[in-house]
This record gives structure tokens, C-alpha cells and sequence, in this order.
């Protein structure tokens, strides 16, 4: 920004004493910079002649105060380079310019993108903290800047403050009252621009992702969406509401008033759009004629309806079906995932187990009898069953996995007793487990993961995906094994010292035992 | 025009007093702490949860030979003083009263400030103007 061609001409001694805040600032207002900060400096810098760069963003003036201590001295250069605002500068250090303005209202929109609408107080606290500034000088700004006294910043008392900021870093005392120059400025950016362009500027700043198109149709698309948006404004109105009680704040009592007058209009005429800018005309040129306070209400009906678009927006894309239920994170004993495994029985050739899902519960049974008849004819099917249980309970969506497990994942909790017992199933994981060495952890943690996961992956030609479901028992059995590691490391600390105590004592008792050995050999 | 004013925390700590600098300041502390024995009593005495203005304004705690004292609890039992001489009788009931809503007034906007916490001592100089317009000038 250019604080420092205002501050040039007429107090150039007057910005020796800042050198000792800028310097503790310094070394950390390169990493404590807000990102957006510097992205808009960067922004607003690249725009700048070259000249300017130095001072373009307010929060790199502890940076650049050095540079401008130095620079100071040469008003002239500077004030070639800002020939546009050379009136404004020489006129009163305290004029916001249109540069700076730009870049409060880029703050502003970067912290509230509705332009009416106010900043919080705990927002407003963050973001000016990180300014480095004492808490005792912002609190003295704040009372300076927030003239009704209800904990938020509106637009101009935002740009006083920010505005406040920047001349206590470049040295500017913060004043006792608030001189004129801000003053004049919050009724100047109140009244003097004409409502259009005021408007567009609200509309333009927080609809940032629409075209800054011609004021008309902006203001029409909000207010089809106006009643979505009427709870949020409420909201907002009732948060404000006890702080109005306690203060005099002009611009809720005004607003309270307007809007519901305003959203019964909008909520009558919905799909009238014609209608509806009726209304706004309407509405319009009443609070024309009043200053600022009143066209916060106005505007922030609409500024509301930004995010009321996106709402609405979103909420034309939601209802399209939900997204599709997740299926790999069943636990082992699911039975969910039958559907799945019918369709992968389908793509599987010779596929034993062709029943379908409904029939589930008398496949049960007669999977438990089949495995309690320990006969070898079944012998080759029971393998490629304890592949498919293993499979069943540790893939879920491989392709080539038989269909036979598909059979019997429900079977396999049911059956998994059984299936302990079985020196078959057995005899089928122990052919798995020399493939897989890694999955003997199981055993530990879990004796039904082992078999399962050894006949699983023997069966699997392809490893190279690993399913959700075995990672998540391994991680399951790293968890257990690590407690269980937790609780012998405590216990065998607590042995230690107690081995320790009674070292201790057995010392002791052979000291004194030596004592006495004379007198007992005596 | 009041001798000393003390705003007191709920944990009866003194978050602002400022008394006339012509007499013993220390004597105005000792009275300002004494006194909040008496605000207890007579908030407790209270014992309704009722909310009004009266409830708030304690009016006169007591008085002594020098001075008297005037008390005000809020609603978040933030307790205000004011320390009164005894010869300015001039002073009503109702002068009191308006400067207590005064106090109140810009106490609140001391909490409506995000950089104020809550238990912190009042430094701010919006608060300082107000309490100074209503101390005795210093002659």
C-alpha cells in the first residue's frame, strides 16, 4: 500500500520511532504473514509500478520500513510515482486511498465475502493479531473503529481499523479519537458512490465465482434463492439482536425492519422474476436516501443469496442418488458381502456355489453338516471351501477368487469352530501357509485370520492388491500385538524394580550379618 | 462527582479502581474491599433470581463519617463502586444511579471489544474517559 507517500511529505521526522517495532517484527513477519496476505500483496504488488512494490502490502511494512525510513527522505520519488494521489496524500495522512480501499476490501471478502455483512469479533480478533501489534494497541484501535459498540466489524469499521493498523506501523501513534480523515471517509464510502456501483461492489465481491455481469440480473438470481437464505440473515440477526439491546446500534434496529418486509416480497414472488426486481426498485430508492446503515440491510440480503446460490446449486446436485455403499470395510463375518461374491462367482468359471443370496441361511446349514462329515471325496472341494473361506473373509473384490467362497463366507463364522477343529482345515491351511509367511502373525493375534488369510493368499495367483479387509486385520493384530508389548514392557519394568528392592535388601542383610559373624563366631 | 470508582471482578478481584489522587489511595482500596462484604450480604439477602434495574443498584452500602459508598452488582456479579464524599450532598439518589449506568454502559462495550478477555484488567481508554468525567476534579 502507499502509507508511506501520505506519511512523507508532512511527518517525515515523525517515523524515527518505529524502527524498534518494525524491527521485532520483522524477523517474524516473513513466517507469520497470512498466506492471503501475501497472495493478495502479491497481487496487488505485480499491479504497481515497480516503485511501489515496496509498500504495496500494509502487513509487509514491517519489512519494508527500513526501506521507507530510507525512502522518506525522498518524498519527490515517491510522490512521482503517485501523481493520481498526490492530493489525497498531501491532504491528510489519515484518507484512506483507492489503492488501500482496494485492499481492505480484499481482506475484507477474504475474511466475510459478503461486503454488508459484518466480521465476528473473534475473526476480526485472529486476523488482526496477526499484525503484531500489541494487545493493548488493537483494543485501542477497536474502540476506536467499532463506532456501535456490538463486538463485529462492519465494512467501514473494518477499512478504520485496518487503516488504524497500518499508520501504527509505519510509526503513526494510535490517536485518542478518531481523526476526521477516517471519519470522512466512512461517510464518503457510505454516501458518495452511487447506489448502482455500490451495489455492484457488493455483489461483485462475493459473487466471486459468477461474472461481474450488470446489476440487474446478479440482483435477480439472489433473490430467487432469498428464502434459503433467510435463516442464515435471521441467524445473524438474533446473534446481533442481544448486543443491539445493550448498545444503540442503528443499523439492526434498521435492519431487522427491512428484512422482514423484504423476504415476505421475495417469498411471495419466487418464480417472478420480474416481479421481484419490482420489488427491489421498490425497496431500493427507500433506502437509498439513508445512508450507509441502511444499505448494509439492503445489501445483505443479498449477499446472503451468494451463498444461498451456491446452496442452491448444491442442492440441485445432491439429489442425484447417494454414493454407493462401501463394501470392502465389512468385518469378517459379513455376510453383505455375498452380493459381491455372486457376482465375482459369476465371472468365475466352474462356480460350486451358484445359490443365490436369499437362500443364505439353509446354505448355512448345509455347509455345517457338509463340514462336520469328515469325508476325503469332498477333500479337494473342502480345500478349495477353506480357499474360499479364506477368501471370503479376506478379499472381497478380486475377481479370481472362486466362487466357492462365496458360499461360504457366511458359513465361515458360523463354521469357523468347526473348521478349527477340522484336521482338514488344517491340513488345507498348512499346504497355504509356506506361501505366505508373513500371515503366521496371524496365528497369534488371531487363530481366524490364519487359516484364512494362508488359504487366501495360496489361492490368490495374484497378490498384488491387497484387500481392505486383510490390511485391516493386520493392522488389527499389529495393534494387539503392540499392546500386549505395552503390558509386558510395564510388567517386566516392574519386576525389574523389584528385583532391584530386593538386591537392595539382601545387601543389607549381609552387611549386617557380617557385623555380627565375629560376635556369632565369638 | 464521585472520589473513587472500582470496578471488581466476580471473584472479587479489582479489575479497574481509580480513585482522586489528593487523599491516601490506599485508604479508598481498604474501603472498596470492606465494601464488598456488605454487596454480599445484600446479594445474597436478595435471594430471588429476579433481573430488574433495582436489583442491580445496591444503593447506599454504608457510610462513614468521611465518605459514603454506593454499590451495583450485574447480572455477571461484576461489582461497581463508587466512593462519594460525605459533604457533597448535593448528590441524589438518582445522579448516582445514572452513573452506574453509565459505568455499566461503557463496561459493557469493554467486553464487546475481542482483544478484552474477561478477568483482565480495564485498560481501556474509552472506559478511562468515563470514569474521569465522573470523578471530582482534582484541584
Amino acid at each position: 500500500m502507499d502509507i508511506q507517500e501520505p506519511q512523507a511529505p508532512p511527518r517525515s521526522p515523525r517515523n524515527s520511532p518505529p524502527s524498534s517495532p518494525a524491527s521485532s517484527s520483522h524477523s517474524t513477519c516473513t513466517t507469520q504473514r497470512n498466506d492471503d496476505a501475501l497472495v493478495a500483496q502479491a497481487k496487488h504488488g505485480c499491479g504497481l509500478p515497480g516503485g511501489q512494490q515496496e509498500s504495496c502490502s500494509p502487513k509487509h511494512h514491517a519489512v519494508r520500513v527500513p526501506a521507507e525510513h530510507a525512502t522518506l527522505a525522498k518524498a519527490l520519488s515517491v510522490e512521482a510515482l503517485v501523481d493520481h494521489n498526490s492530493e489525497d496524500y498531501s491532504d491528510d495522512p489519515w484518507r484512506i486511498t483507492e489503492e488501500q480501499r482496494e485492499y481492505y476490501t480484499r481482506q475484507f471478502t477474504s475474511l466475510q465475502p459478503d461486503l454488508g455483512a459484518l466480521i465476528l469479533g473473534s475473526v476480526a480478533k485472529d486476523f488482526f493479531t496477526k499484525s503484531r501489534l500489541s494487545i493493548r494497541e488493537l483494543s485501542h484501535i477497536w474502540d476506536l473503529s467499532d463506532l456501535d459498540h456490538d463486538g463485529a466489524l462492519t465494512f467501514p469499521e473494518f477499512c478504520i481499523a485496518f487503516h488504524l493498523i497500518v499508520a501504527r506501523k509505519n510509526g503513526f501513534p494510535v490517536p485518542e479519537i478518531l481523526p476526521p480523515g477516517l471519519q470522512s471517509s466512512l461517510l464518503e464510502q457510505d454516501g458518495a458512490p452511487p447506489r448502482p456501483v455500490a451495489e455492484g461492489i457488493f455483489f461483485g465481491a462475493h459473487l466471486t465465482q459468477l461474472e461481474k455481469i450488470p446489476v440487474s440480473p446478479e440482483r435477480t438470481e439472489p433473490l430467487i434463492s432469498f428464502e434459503e437464505t433467510k435463516t442464515p440473515e435471521q441467524n445473524r440477526v438474533e446473534t446481533l439482536g442481544p448486543e443491539a439491546e445493550m448498545t444503540t446500534s442503528k443499523f439492526d434496529v434498521k435492519q431487522e425492519p427491512s428484512k422482514p418486509a423484504s423476504s415476505p416480497k421475495r417469498a411471495s414472488e419466487v418464480q417472478d422474476q420480474s416481479n421481484k426486481l419490482a420489488d427491489t426498485d421498490v425497496a431500493r430508492p427507500e433506502p437509498a436516501c439513508k445512508m450507509d446503515s441502511v444499505m448494509r440491510p439492503r445489501s445483505r440480503p443479498r449477499s446472503y443469496s451468494s451463498t444461498s446460490i451456491n446452496d442452491s446449486v448444491k442442492n440441485s446436485e445432491t439429489p442425484p442418488a447417494p454414493p454407493p455403499r462401501r463394501q470392502k470395510t465389512h468385518s469378517r463375518a459379513s455376510s453383505l458381502d455375498l452380493n459381491k461374491l455372486f457376482q465375482q462367482s459369476h465371472h468365475e468359471p466352474g462356480g460350486d456355489w451358484p445359490l443365490p443370496p436369499p437362500a443364505l441361511p439353509p446354505r448355512r446349514v448345509a455347509m455345517q453338516v457338509q463340514h462336520f462329515v469328515p469325508t476325503a471325496e469332498k477333500s479337494s472341494q473342502k480345500a478349495l471351501r477353506q480357499v474360499d473361506f479364506a477368501d471370503f473373509t479376506k478379499f472381497r473384490a478380486e475377481e479370481k477368487s472362486p466362487i466357492k467362497s462365496s458360499g461360504q463366507r457366511p458359513l465361515c463364522k458360523a463354521g469357523r469352530a468347526e473348521d478349527r477343529v477340522h484336521t482338514k482345515t488344517d491340513t488345507g491351511s498348512s499346504q497355504q501357509l509356506p506361501q505366505k509367511s508373513t500371515h503366521k502373525k496371524y496365528r497369534h493375534a488371531s487363530q481366524s485370520l490364519d487359516p484364512v488369510t494362508a488359504s487366501t493368499t495360496g489361492t490368490r495367483q495374484t497378490q498384488s492388491r491387497l484387500p481392505n479387509r486383510q490390511k485391516k486385520d493386520i493392522q488389527t493384530a499389529i495393534r494387539k500385538n503392540k499392546e500386549t508389548n505395552a503390558v509386558l514392557a510395564r510388567i517386566n519394568s516392574e519386576l525389574q524394580q523389584k528385583l532391584k528392592e530386593v538386591h537392595q535388601e539382601r545387601i543389607s542383610l549381609e552387611a549386617q550379618l557380617e557385623t555380627l559373624r565375629p560376635i556369632a563366631f565369638v | 462527582m464521585a472520589v473513587c470508582i472500582a470496578v471488581v471482578a466476580k471473584e472479587n478481584y479489582p479489575l479497574y479502581i481509580r480513585s482522586v489522587p489528593s487523599e491516601n489511595e490506599l485508604k479508598f482500596h481498604y474501603t472498596v474491599h470492606t465494601s464488598l462484604d456488605v454487596v454480599e450480604e445484600k446479594v445474597s439477602a436478595v435471594g430471588k433470581v429476579l433481573v430488574d434495574q433495582r436489583e442491580l443498584y445496591l444503593g447506599l452500602l454504608y457510610p462513614t463519617e468521611d465518605y459514603k459508598v454506593y454499590g451495583y452488582v450485574t447480572n455477571s456479579k461484576v461489582k461497581f463502586v463508587i466512593v462519594v464524599e460525605s459533604s457533597n450532598t448535593s448528590l441524589r439518589d438518582n445522579e448516582i444511579r445514572s452513573m452506574f449506568r453509565k459505568l455499566h454502559n461503557s463496561f459493557t462495550d469493554v467486553m464487546c471489544n475481542p482483544f478484552y478477555n474477561p478477568g483482565d484488567l480495564i485498560q481501556s481508554k474509552a472506559f478511562d474517559s468515563v470514569v474521569s468525567s465522573m470523578m471530582v476534579q482534582a484541584c
